[in-house]
């Protein structure tokens, strides 16, 4: 690949995050600042002697423990990131090939020299690659803050925390468990990725109604002609969160390399192949 | 002089709505080749389908390629501007500049921005906080800068005031026409450009209804102001359209030489308005 087909690319995924700045930033952004004044209103509640306890056992806990190992605890404090990440994609994706046609600037974008597929592959590298960074980068200015906020008020209170620098340590190996967490979830729902991207390039109205309406009239059908629920529950089955999230790092590699990802793979690399066909003829 | 889009018997229909019927259409290079009809007649369709942006039956190539196999090959070599709306409204000007140039290899983007100096177009803007005029400036900046053999316009200046319709022409014709590019400006304005134009295509009902130079119009077409005394004779030479004009009559003629309407009245070569009208009322046989 020449030097400017890679900046081409570069553009497309610039180009993504100029548009959907809210989306990738703006939400988890506000959501960090909201957890942060959260941790400060609950720290601000507990008297000199709860919070100095509390403090010492935390730095305690942390304290001489491996990161890799610890980094799981804070999969919780994660949590809220991951919810706003996934309902951020989803949003994403089902405008992803919409809103251009709805404001026609669809007819700008493809006046350039750049195909409907590399159109589609921007948009799914910035939902597994680019997408994750910020919401990542959020989390890293939250926990930054609260460790700077924690070690100044147990400083003033003498607690003991010497721990605070494991607890930094951990939260940066959290960080990159989130991130592979997220970027690895959506490759395990990629056809998830291709159904609602179909859909955004079908659709000339409400994406979503048809993304939902089209799953459960074909569930129906096959029910009603098949008598079976094969389609059912293969979406349950990987949609169910025991199948894809990711608690620490032992299980990256094997949800990458697995026969299950593969077959959901090829299936939504169909669909995404079909929504690059929508886009061919988009009006 | 060779074709620079060349496309045979296009077809195209949405339901029982034909758009395109089986339509020819050859477009010289280096000619401003103006593709006019009304409302509906199928200008849009078939713009978008020398572009592949129309699943279109029959055989087209522009600039030596089928549009429908590689459009974002061609697109190195054809610009297309579909009308003030489609700029997308989150970008800031200095955005669509940056993605331009990175994406396009033939973009110049000191020249677009030479361009915009002349304007008032700050590029800290976002386009949703320009006028339509504004809008309409910035991408003409853009497809000036951009060397390309032909140019695609599709009612460019529509919703914009005489101002900036007259600017968007001169510059278009001063600043950026040199003789080798193609341009292909459709619309149902045809006062606008009928000036700029060498080449003139009348389309209606998604049918070709002229496709001539303007060099030959002069010898096809005429116009005459029928004296009252000679109107049987200038009906018996089967004009296209007929009109009222100041208490006499004009007629509009195909193909009679000239030596045959001199003896019925003022002879002259119908502007471009009053043909498309002609063969506009013409086709519908409603001829006054």
């Amino acid at each position: 690949m020449n030097q400017f087909r890679v900046s081409q690319f570069f553009a497309l995924l610039k180009k993504e995050f100029w548009e959907n700045r809210n989306l990738m930033i703006g939400a988890p952004a506000v959501l960090a600042i909201v957890l942060f004044v959260v941790n400060f209103l609950v720290a601000s509640q507990l008297s000199d002697e709860q919070l100095s306890k509390v403090l010492g056992y935390v730095g305690e806990w942390f304290g001489g423990q491996n990161p890799f190992y610890s980094a799981p605890v804070l999969m919780l404090l994660s949590l809220p990131f991951v919810v706003v990440y996934f309902f951020c994609s989803v949003i994403y994706l089902l405008n992803a090939l919409y809103h251009d046609r709805k404001d026609m600037s669809i007819l700008f974008w493809q006046s350039m020299p750049i195909s409907n597929l590399q159109t589609v592959i921007s948009k799914i590298v910035t939902i597994v690659i680019v997408s994750p960074i910020f919401t990542v980068a959020a989390m890293a200015v939250l926990y930054s803050l609260s460790i700077c906020y924690l070690t100044i008020v147990g400083y003033g209170l003498g607690a003991e925390l010497s721990g605070f620098s494991y607890m930094l340590a951990a939260m940066a190996a959290n960080l990159s468990l989130i991130y592979f967490f997220l970027a690895t979830s959506v490759l395990w729902l990629l056809p998830l990725v291709g159904w609602l991207l179909l859909f955004s390039g079908f659709a000339r109205r409400a994406p979503m109604l048809w993304a939902i309406g089209v799953y459960f009239l074909l569930g129906f059908f096959e029910e009603f002609i098949f008598t079976t629920r094969f389609l059912s529950n293969w979406a349950q089955t990987r949609f169910d969160p025991d199948n894809f999230i990711i608690v620490d790092f032992s299980g990256i590699f094997d949800r990458l390399i697995s026969y299950d990802m593969f077959a959901g793979w090829v299936v939504g690399v169909l669909l995404i192949a079909g929504s690059v066909y929508m886009r061919r003829y988009a009006e | 002089m060779t074709n620079i889009v060349e496309a045979r018997s296009l077809f195209k229909s949405y339901g029982n709505f034909v758009a395109l019927d089986n339509i020819d259409l050859c477009i010289p290079q280096g000619a401003i080749s103006g593709l006019i009809g009304p409302n509906g007649a199928g200008k849009t369709t078939a713009l978008k389908s020398l572009i592949g942006l129309c699943d279109v039956e029959g055989d087209i190539s522009v600039a030596g390629r089928d549009p429908r196999v590689a459009r974002h090959k061609l697109m190195e070599d054809v610009c297309f501007i579909a009308d003030v709306g489609i700029l997308p409204k989150w970008l800031k000007v200095s955005q669509v500049l940056e993605y331009v140039e990175a994406v396009h290899p033939q973009f110049n983007r000191s020249k677009a921005e030479r361009f915009l100096s002349t304007t008032e177009i700050p590029s800290s803007k976002r386009i949703k906080n320009l006028s339509k005029g504004m809008v309409t400036q910035l991408h003409l900046a853009i497809v000036m800068a951009i060397e390309v053999s032909l140019l695609v316009l599709d009612e460019p200046t529509l919703g914009l005031d005489i101002i900036y319709r007259k600017e968007f022409y001169d510059r278009l014709l001063n600043d950026y026409y040199d003789g080798n590019r193609t341009i292909l400006i459709s619309t149902h304005q045809v006062e606008e450009i009928e000036t700029l134009l060498s080449h003139l295509i009348f389309i209606d009902k998604g049918k070709i209804v002229l496709n001539a130079n303007m060099a030959d119009i002069a010898d096809i077409y005429a116009e005459v102001l029928v004296d009252s005394d000679k109107i049987t004779q200038a009906d018996a030479l089967n004009p296209i359209y007929i009109r009222n004009l100041l208490g006499k009559k004009s007629y509009t003629f195909e193909s009679v030489p000239r030596a045959h309407l001199e003896p019925l009245g003022g002879v002259h070569t119908p502007s471009v308005a009053d043909l498309f009208v002609a063969k506009m009322r013409g086709q519908r046989n409603e001829s006054i």
